[in-house]
């Protein structure tokens, strides 16, 4: 035998000793690995709230913990371990949970979405914490039923409209205390004018019905199809039409203005009917011209800012050929008008004519003259006081007027580009000024007018120039919450309330941390009380009633300029002084 | 006074033509309930022009009138829309089809125009759970119709479609009169491309797709018929509860074995689904997943660029399990090649329309090539399949394909094989431009016909869809057909019928009767007088 050939042989020998060997190292590698954590099992069951009825079939999903952000408070996450059902006693099992904090949520059809811990609807919920190896035992979801709500929709001849837009809303309090509504949910009638909002959480709701959406108020805005287009795609499509006419929308029980809105307090499982409305028809329109009083002339393009007081807003886009203005699909109520030319040629001052007001009562409005003027004009600056570089954004800020008398006229009538800030076409009035949307650890510092302050108290405004001063140097509060028993509390509102009503933009809401910590900046140098809130419905402190329950409980505080300090705050439970 | 100067004075003194100005034109008419002849309060009558962008609308009175005026001389299509009805052009003899634009002349007043408009009618019925025999909420319910196009091409149109509520019950209303499928259940396709968004506080839940009256296949459905104003109830169906399902699988880059760095997938839907989930990925070993399909008929492709490589399609057909091992090979095909000849023509160059060239295609995206100048061609890139064989300028323009035999294959009555394996075999074509013309007038028992559609159907070779010819009478009844391919057919002549369904083997069955036969020889030239049909239900 050669060398190679016994070098071979003795490989070829070797080979299923090698293999063992090798075979033997893996297991003892494995086995001298550390043990994987022990994972932890959660197991509960779902009943019907009120009742000891087992729901079968529920879904429970378990994802990772993200602290609430009343900005963001539909934010998802991942899945943390698949999604298990209930069986038919309603119980459920979550298994191999790995240590950590988490968030359940438990839904099932014709039931209210549920997360585990959170009290009120879109409020703060606290972390589900899981420790390694638990065992969670007896974890009772008690999920409530959902009810519905439905209704007809008929004109004022008494037939039934097919085809009108029908929205769910429910109140909420927004960050610059306009009261308004969200849309939980929308459907349009049937040829029966018959619509129906299923599976809704119990609580308070308001529906509004009606057919004046934007397009439909001004279709030019649109980009409609032609009606030979949408012809001819009808055509296709084997699409017929529901309802060409604009219906103006009401909230029930058939009001314009959303105070006088009538709440639908939807009870679990409840089955609400007879929500019913009778909509008027928009028939009628304004005419007019449209006068540059530089040239005797009609532009040759104007912009045009159609605003419904208490209703909708559009825009309509001035026909220049025929020389005439024409805005359409209108009904009764108070209308302002504001026309304007932003980008005039080169070397001609901007045009506007101040916003008129129009009140249709049941005709339409014929032959008005719009004069645009250079004069109704007010340009301004924003200048940055204290951190130069953090104010560079100064792009794309709104600043709007406040109108206390007439609060649904508040809007952002200004632009604003790269610090520069125009106003064409002055509102009558008294206006306040603010800038809701500034970067963090700014606040507005100053608002003059031709020398006069809009910060603080409103007055009329005149053609001139606006200096707006923003600035970094706002107080700061760091501060903890405490309950009675002197645990901090984490996951609780933190709330700054001015002293002075009049100036909502003041406020600041915060969440506290899991150590029950908070900190508040850009505080505008003032005076204020410190709230602190277990459970409270958000941005309800806004309203002075609210507040009036609780007065006793705040804590004083003044804010100078750069000024920081540290705070204890005592907790409100939930359920107090309520 | 000298005379030729006092003439010459008096030539240059001749007063100027005055031009009118153009005079005000205006449409007047009213609108009636079909059947009933009551009038329709409330209805959008629509003017618009056609060659420009104009367009005006006025609502019909109590009375239905309605009256537009201070009109320009145009031509104009008129337009009715009203809520429970169907949506109406004058002119229009049957539902869908081509209406009659009217020639407005300078100052004409044009009165006397009624319109009848048919009523809508619905359907409505309740959707279950076939195990339970609970309720199914939210699942979306679509009615659907057949339908050809200009290419006689049969597809099921979505006409309509409504999700139930919490009792399971569901209507579809202003449905256009006609015949129609009723389909309920989980759209196929990925969750991504579902019709409708859940709720804040639904599970969706997943129910496999069915027709009325409970068949997974379209070939056992019933019709649902909606007559005009007509309520339909108690159209039910019991659903399958079912879930969601992966389509896994791997590509292959056939030239190099190995999988592509890059691809495009796409999984696309039958019918109702227009919702193709387009799968872009830097592929990992080549392979891919699409994770949330719902059950149903689909199309699975893939490809490189848009005509480098491609798979597919292959027909996927998820039922109630995840599909593994799917191998898709990308291929860059072959080539095909071979000649054209032409009869009665001078040259190929005659051929030439426009900027373009004659080429030769494979129908179904199978390629196509220009012609060179002595008629060779080669198409490059045509993957595995059968195809129909079609040559531009389109026969019906100039010439039409009078032979094509591919190999011993006489592709024009068989459809063109192609395999994954380098084909020798030569595509042979011989063109022809000996067509044929009919020119004629259409009779109805009243006189001549105007606006009478008439289409020249092959008497045999029915298959061969480019052979169909369909022209509309003029107002007063003439017509002409160009450049017939030589041949048996027979002409019918319709008073009104639904466009393009003529490609429908039962349509023609009711009419062949009365339908009259025709031959048609090269370069042959022949007048005729043809009789009006009847619509039959």
């Amino acid at each position: 035998m050669s060398d190679k050939g016994t070098y071979l042989n003795t490989i070829a020998q070797m080979r299923p000793v090698i293999t063992g060997m090798i075979l033997a190292i893996l297991q003892a590698f494995i086995a001298a690995t550390p043990q994987q954590a022990a994972s932890a099992t959660i197991r509960g069951i779902v009943v019907v709230e009120g009742t000891d009825n087992p729901i079968a079939g529920a879904e429970l999903t378990l994802t990772t913990f993200k602290p609430f952000n009343p900005r963001y408070p539909r934010q998802s996450s991942a899945q943390a371990v698949p999604p298990v059902t209930t069986d038919r006693d309603g119980k459920f099992v979550l298994k191999s949970v790995v240590a950590g904090s988490y968030r359940l949520t438990i839904m099932r059809n014709g039931f209210a979405k549920q997360i585990y811990g959170q009290h009120v609807p879109n409020g703060p919920v606290p972390a589900l914490e899981v420790s390694e190896g638990e065992t969670v035992e007896n974890l009772i979801i008690r999920l409530r039923p959902a009810g519905s709500i439905s209704g007809v929709v008929r004109n004022t001849s008494g037939r039934s409209i097919a085809g009108v837009d029908v929205q769910l809303l429910q109140r909420v309090y927004s960050e610059t205390d306009d009261r308004s509504f969200s849309t939980i949910a929308s459907t349009n009638t049937n040829d029966r004018g018959e619509y129906r909002f299923y599976w809704a959480s119990p609580g308070l709701y308001y529906v509004r019905a009606g057919n004046d959406s934007q397009c439909r108020l001004a279709p030019d805005a649109c980009e409609q199809l032609s009606k030979i287009q949408t012809f001819d795609r009808g055509i296709e499509t084997g699409a017929n039409p529901d309802q060409a006419d604009s219906y103006r929308a009401v909230y029930y029980p058939g009001v314009r203005d959303t105070e006088k809105a009538a709440s639908i307090d939807l009870q679990p499982g409840a089955e609400l009917g007879a929500i019913d409305f009778t909509l008027e028809r928009l028939r009628y329109h304004i005419r007019g011209r449209v006068i540059d009083s530089t040239t005797g002339q009609p532009p040759s393009w104007a912009g045009i800012d159609i605003y419904e007081v208490g209703g909708a807003s559009g825009i309509g886009w001035y026909d220049y050929t025929p020389g005439e203005l024409e805005i359409s699909n209108l009904g009764p109520g108070t209308y302002w008008v504001r026309v304007s030319v932003d980008e005039p040629k080169s070397g001609q001052a901007p045009l506007a004519a101040a916003p008129a007001k129009f009140v249709i009562v049941d005709s339409d409005i014929d032959g008005v003259v719009f004069t645009l003027t250079p004069s109704s004009i007010i340009t301004g600056r924003i200048h940055v006081d204290g951190d130069q570089q953090a104010g560079k954004s100064l792009d794309d800020l709104d600043v709007r007027l406040v109108s206390k008398t007439e609060p649904s006229s508040n809007r952002t009538w200004f632009q604003t580009k790269d610090g520069d800030v125009t106003l064409r076409g002055i509102p009558d009035g008294e206006f306040r000024i603010t800038m809701p949307t500034l970067p963090p650890g700014f606040f507005l510092k100053e608002a003059r007018l031709n020398g006069v302050d809009l910060l603080t108290a409103p007055a009329a405004l005149q053609p001139g120039t606006l200096e707006l001063v923003v600035s970094s140097k706002g107080g700061q509060i760091d501060g903890v919450v405490w309950d009675d028993h002197s645990h901090p509390m984490p996951y609780v509102q933190a709330v700054l309330v001015p002293n002075s009503s009049d100036r909502p933009e003041l406020f600041k809401n915060v969440i506290t941390d899991k150590n029950g910590r908070f900190r508040m900046n850009a505080i505008a140098p003032s005076d204020y009380t410190l709230f602190a809130w277990e459970a409270i419905e958000l941005y309800s402190w806004f309203d002075p009633e609210v507040l009036k329950l609780y007065q006793a409980r705040g804590q004083a505080v003044h804010v100078t300029e750069s000024s920081r300090q540290t705070l204890d705050a005592r907790m409100i439970p939930a359920g107090d002084a309520r | 006074m000298n005379l030729p100067i006092v003439l010459l004075t008096l030539l240059l003194q001749v007063p100027q033509l005055e031009v009118a100005p153009p005079r005000k034109s205006s449409v007047e008419g009213v609108v009636l309930r079909a059947e009933t002849g009551e009038p329709i309060e409330d209805a959008v009558v629509s003017l618009a022009s056609v060659a420009s962008e104009f367009e005006v609308s006025v609502t019909t009175d109590p009375q239905g009138r309605f009256f537009f005026k201070d009109l320009d001389a145009a031509t104009y299509r008129l337009i009715f829309e009203s809520s429970g009805y169907v949506i109406h052009e004058y002119g229009q003899r049957a539902i869908a089809g081509k209406g009659t634009p009217i020639d407005l002349a300078s100052g004409q007043e044009l009165k006397n125009i009624v319109v009848r408009l048919t009523p809508t009618g619905s359907v409505s019925g309740r959707i279950l759970d076939d195990n339970t025999k609970q309720p199914v909420a939210g699942m979306p319910v679509r009615l659907m119709r057949f339908s050809y196009n200009a290419e006689g091409e049969k597809t099921l149109l979505p006409s309509g479609s409504v999700r139930t509520d919490d009792r399971g019950e569901y209507r579809l209303f202003f449905i256009t009169p006609g015949r129609y499928y009723l389909n309920a259940g989980t759209a196929p396709g990925p969750s991504s491309c579902w019709e409708f968004q859940a709720g804040p506080n639904e599970v969706r839940e997943v129910y496999a797709g069915a027709y009325y009256p409970g068949a997974a296949d379209l070939k056992f459905a019933s019709i649902v018929e909606v007559q005009p104003a007509a309520e339909v109830r108690g159209v039910d169906l019991a659903l399958t509860r079912t879930q969601l399902f992966k389509v896994r699988g791997r590509i292959i880059d056939g030239t190099t074995g190995l999988p592509p760095i890059y691809s495009e997938l796409s999984l696309t839907g039958d019918y109702f689904s227009s919702c193709g989930l387009e799968y872009k990925s830097t592929l990992r070993n080549g392979i891919f997943e699409f994770p949330d399909v719902a059950p149903g008929a689909y199309s699975l492709a893939a490809s490189i660029g848009p005509r480098e490589r491609h798979a597919g399609p292959v027909p996927v057909v998820v039922v109630n399990r995840d599909i593994d091992n799917i191998v898709l090979t990308l291929s860059s095909g072959v080539s095909i090649s071979g000649r054209v000849r032409v009869e009665g023509l001078n040259s190929l160059a005659a051929l030439t329309n426009g900027d373009y060239g004659p080429g030769v295609g494979l129908g179904g995206s199978g390629g196509y090539a220009r012609l060179n100048a002595d008629g060779t061609f080669r198409i490059d890139n045509v993957l595995p399949g059968e195809y129909n064989l079609y040559a531009w300028p389109k026969p019906s323009e100039l010439a039409y394909i009078k032979e094509a035999r591919f190999g011993p294959v006489d592709v024009l009555n068989e459809p063109l094989r192609v395999t994954a394996d380098p084909d020798s075999r030569s595509l042979d074509i011989l063109l022809s431009s000996n067509v044929g013309t009919i020119d004629g007038t259409a009779l109805s028992p009243l006189g001549p016909a105007p606006g009478v559609q008439l289409v020249l159907v092959p008497d045999r070779a029915r298959h061969r869809l480019n052979l169909f010819k369909a022209v509309m009478a003029d107002q007063n009844g003439r017509f002409n057909i160009p450049n017939i391919v030589p041949g048996d057919y027979k002409l019918f002549a319709w008073e009104a019928i639904e466009p393009y369904s003529w490609f429908d083997a039962e349509v023609l069955a009711r009419y062949e009767s009365r339908a009259r036969s025709i031959h048609v020889g090269e370069l042959s030239r022949q007048t005729i007088e043809v009789r009006t049909m009847q619509p039959i239900p």
